[in-house]
């Protein structure tokens, strides 16, 4: 039985992914965010969501991307987006540089990850899709939230610093 | 089935209740036999599980409960008298009761039957007659079954057909039909269960969740309405605004459970521990209904539970040592809970032998937790808080009650992870207390809130002690150096510092500017933490930070603050353990020690206060240990006793001595600086012109200069002769005067 899926797309570094929109609760921009000292690298702060304390992801730090460059031309008022999701119930913010729409899409058209992907990154990639003619990755998770650039506190490194 | 597993777990659940209740009961009736009521609430409670066990077709559970069903049963009717063979029995068949309900829960089934020996046992208890008489029985009524609160006839020795109101409605409605005597007299006795709920405390907990939701969401549209023009808003959101709040107080409420709870197994224990140590204790439960958060209750069960033995173990003492010291054979051991001040304390008191400070220092100097040089700097109760350090135990020999390794160092630590803080009275020959203070919940914590570069971080009141302010000028001379760790001279002892923003990662300040020492501690640790900025305190609610920070090295949560922003909740003793204070710490002392005479000495420096008594002279010095506080009044409360200055003073009469004349201009609304001092007659306040700071000095050559009543002599202080004042010959001068030389007797 192949019902067909709805993905939320989005950009980050200028290349597109996507997530499933089942996990998605809302996307919000430019959001404040609250530095955490000590924080696992791929945690950028916290958020108040509506009462609730949300951790925001940089999805760049995770997926081992190049950080954004601050060219002088642009204003430097570039839009953060969050895109909140629902993760074994509790909530975590992904941060994209675009959001792009929500696809639908059947499931066999989503394929395996080719083999030419490289990188860091290639785990957390649960499949490849295209939107006309565009590839997409289908971003897995659960294993990208259990990645120690989101998991792993500054605390043992810095532990043998002091010593 | 996930309704059987539903209606199994319902089981599990008041089985547990009724066996605590059982178990009250047994204890009391080993006391007080006759107690009809204990005796029909014993067997209401050991029918009410044996009928369920039917249901559920556990049989062997259910013949060991049948067996002894039939012994209170026999005791209602009176064929039967408690006593300690049978409460002994009974509490057996109870621990067995319970090792069935465990592997119920476990593995679905009951397993085995129950030991031979205790089957027997209790079946010889079993007086003959009983069995054949049919006997009343009064089944727990139900919240779901209300139509349950009814009464059965039926005889006992019907296996199996029995069942109760613990589970749905079919299960009552089979109960009614068998039911012809409903106006039965025992039933007007219904229990307080008719009218409550059981609820699902995680649906609770997202119950509260939502109406944090709730109250920020009225707190924005607050602040929208008031900058509106628009009254209907503002009624509105006024409205809103008193339900919203009358919302989170009741759902407050839903969550707190009487502290009875927790002491309901008390009973049994103090038994078992009379049986096992020969001593005989009376316990005095007061303030049972004193009501605090069920996760703090959890969090204080094992604690209160450890020192309640400890209490029996150590401080109870045999009753012939008792008799011998002119004390009834029987300990009292009282327990009380009472709100105060925003929080709950419980009270553990003994009036056993109390403890021996000399013995715990020499331990602690046997265990290597102090060195001998600081004996003597320790007041009595400093000393007896050793008792709480890690590794210390006075137990002279091991025993199963206590000393099995897990001494109050843990029973601290419980305390102190739930914010509570743990405090000891003891005198020698009269007994000991122990005094938990416990937060009323664990969600809202009073926290100051600090500055550090640009974020603010909350930090919880009750590891605060005090809040040094240093000036940027000063930071290079207050602030030292000692291998490698920062330390801050505090009052003459060194002070282990953290600099929040090195630990942190977060970077450096351009420049030095103003900095504030945050005195804190964790575990008897004391240590100073630098931030930027103090701002204010506040009552924060505490947020999880969730599951990709929960290892942090630094945070117990988060709170949003009132501008809608996140600030991450400083856990005090993490910090301590990451920033290697302790272990910093002992290397200071042990360095100090090292160092010996030749260095300063810790501890030895003296503290003075700097004050300039009146305006015509220079400063002067008294020593802080002579200072019990410092007063500003205004000078229009002064008033006249015998000529004499006084004030009105906490309810007392304060007088006043002046070092120096008063200066004539006078002006009423002008306020006057009181140093408050203690003496043998009281406290006596001396009047300064201005106090200028607190110093620290050991080496101050302190000379004679001239004879003048209650000075000492002049040293140099600071690069200023100072006059060193000799309070105990002031206030002789003071007192002298004040009776125009005549004998005080």
């Amino acid at each position: 039985m192949n019902t067909d899926q709805l993905l939320c797309t989005f950009t980050v570094a200028d290349k597109s992914y996507g997530v499933i929109v089942d996990n998605v609760q809302e996307v919000l921009a430019n959001h404040q965010i609250t530095d955490i000292p000590l924080a696992p690298p791929g945690v950028m702060g916290l958020m108040n969501i509506r009462g609730r304390i949300v951790p925001a992801i940089a999805l760049r730090k995770v997926l081992r991307l190049e950080e954004k460059v601050r060219s002088d031309d642009d204003d430097g008022e570039d839009n953060i987006f969050n895109i909140i999701i629902n993760h074994d119930g509790e909530q975590v913010g992904l941060m994209v540089d675009q959001i792009g729409d929500i696809i639908t899409i059947n499931p066999d058209d989503i394929e395996a990850p080719p083999e030419t992907l490289k990188g860091a990154a290639r785990r957390f990639m649960y499949g490849v899709f295209s939107v006309q003619g565009n590839l997409h990755l289908l971003l897995d998770l659960d294993t990208l939230l259990e990645d120690e650039m989101c998991t792993r506190s500054l605390s043992e490194n810095t532990r043998s610093v002091l010593q | 089935m996930p309704q059987n597993d539903k209606a199994l777990q319902s089981f599990l659940i008041e089985s547990d209740e009724n066996l605590a209740q059982l178990e009250q009961d047994i204890v009391a009736l080993e006391r007080a036999p006759d107690d009809s009521e204990c005796v029909a609430s014993a067997f209401r409670a050991i029918h009410t599980i044996k009928g369920t066990c039917g249901f559920f077709g556990f049989s062997h559970l259910e013949a060991l409960t049948h067996l002894m069903e039939d012994i209170l049963g026999a005791m209602r009717d009176g064929h039967l008298k408690m006593d300690l063979d049978i409460a002994a029995a009974l509490l057996d068949g109870v621990d067995e009761i319970r090792v069935f309900l465990k592997r119920i829960n476990n593995d679905g089934n009951d397993g085995d039957s129950a030991p031979d020996a205790l089957m027997a046992r209790l079946h010889e208890l079993v007086p003959e007659k009983s069995a054949d008489e049919p006997a009343v029985v009064i089944p727990e009524p139900e919240v779901e079954t209300s139509s349950a609160v009814t009464i059965s006839e039926e005889p006992v020795a019907e296996k199996g057909e029995t069942t109760t109101a613990a589970e749905a409605e079919t299960v009552a409605s089979d109960l009614e039909e068998k039911d012809d005597h409903p106006d039965n007299p025992s039933a007007a006795n219904p229990t307080p269960s008719d009218s409550t709920v059981r609820v699902d405390v995680v649906l609770l907990d997202k119950l509260m969740n939502v109406v944090g939701e709730l109250v920020l969401t009225r707190n924005q549209l607050l602040q929208h309405a008031a900058s509106q023009n628009d009254s209907q808003l503002v009624n509105l959101s006024q409205r809103l605004n008193l339900v919203t709040s009358e919302l989170q107080e009741g759902l407050m409420q839903t969550r707190m459970q009487p502290i009875r709870n927790a002491w309901a197994t008390y009973p049994r224990l103090l038994r078992d521990l009379e049986k096992k140590t020969g001593k005989k204790v009376t316990p005095i439960l007061k303030g049972g209904d004193t009501e605090l958060d069920r996760s703090l209750l959890e969090a204080i069960r094992d604690p209160l539970i450890h020192l309640v033995r400890n209490a029996v173990d150590h401080g109870i003492e045999s009753p012939e040592t008792r008799v011998a010291a002119g004390k009834p054979e029987a300990g009292t051991l009282t327990l009380s809970a009472y709100h105060e001040s925003g929080n709950v304390t419980v009270e553990i008191t003994d009036d056993g032998k109390g403890l021996d400070s000399k013995k715990i220092i020499a331990r602690a100097l046997a265990a290597g937790l102090l060195h001998p040089d600081q004996v003597d700097s320790l007041t009595e109760r400093e000393k007896i808080r050793y008792i709480f350090q890690p590794g210390f135990s006075t137990a002279e020999t091991v025993n199963d009650l206590s000393g099995r390794g897990v001494g109050l160092d843990v029973v601290r630590n419980n305390v102190e992870r739930i914010g509570g803080s743990i405090d000891i009275k003891s005198t020698p020959g009269k007994g000991t207390t122990f005094k938990l203070k416990i937060p009323l919940t664990l969600a809202i914590v009073p926290a100051l809130i600090v500055r550090c570069l640009h974020q603010r971080f909350a930090i919880p009141q009750v590891n605060l002690l005090e809040v040094v302010y240093v000036e940027a000028d000063k930071l290079e001379e207050d602030i030292q150096t000692v291998h490698d760790a920062l330390v801050y001279r505090l009052r003459g002892r060194l002070l282990p510092l953290v600099d929040m923003r090195s630990l942190m990662h977060m970077g450096t300040p351009e420049k030095q500017h103003d900095q504030f020492i945050l005195v804190l501690t964790a575990d008897q640790q004391e240590f100073g933490l630098l931030v930027d900025d103090v701002r204010d305190t506040e009552e924060i609610v505490v947020k999880p930070l969730g599951r990709l920070l929960k290892d942090n090295p630094c945070f117990a949560g988060a709170t949003i603050m009132g501008d809608g922003r996140v600030a991450l909740i400083l856990d005090v003793k993490s910090t301590a353990d990451f920033a290697g204070v302790t272990r910093q710490d002992r290397k200071l002392n042990q360095q100090a020690h090292m160092d010996d005479q030749s260095h300063q000495p810790i501890n030895v420096a003296e503290n003075f206060l700097l004050v300039r008594p009146n305006e015509q002279t220079g400063r002067s010095a008294i020593s802080l240990s002579k200072v019990s506080r410092l007063e500003e009044v205004s000078r229009d409360l002064i008033e006249y006793s015998a000529g004499r200055e006084v004030i009105q003073y906490r309810g007392k009469i304060l007088p006043l001595i002046r070092l120096g004349e008063d200066t004539d201009k006078h002006d009423d609304n002008e306020m006057i600086r009181i140093v408050v001092q203690p003496t043998e007659f009281g406290e006596v306040g001396l009047v300064v012109n201005d106090i200028i700071d607190i110093v620290s000095d050991d080496k101050a050559n302190i000379e004679k200069v001239a004879k003048s009543d209650g000075i000492l002599g002049a040293g140099i202080l600071q690069g200023h002769i100072t006059d060193f004042i000799d309070s105990d010959a002031l206030f002789n001068h003071y007192r002298d005067m004040n009776n125009g030389g005549r004998d005080e007797h």
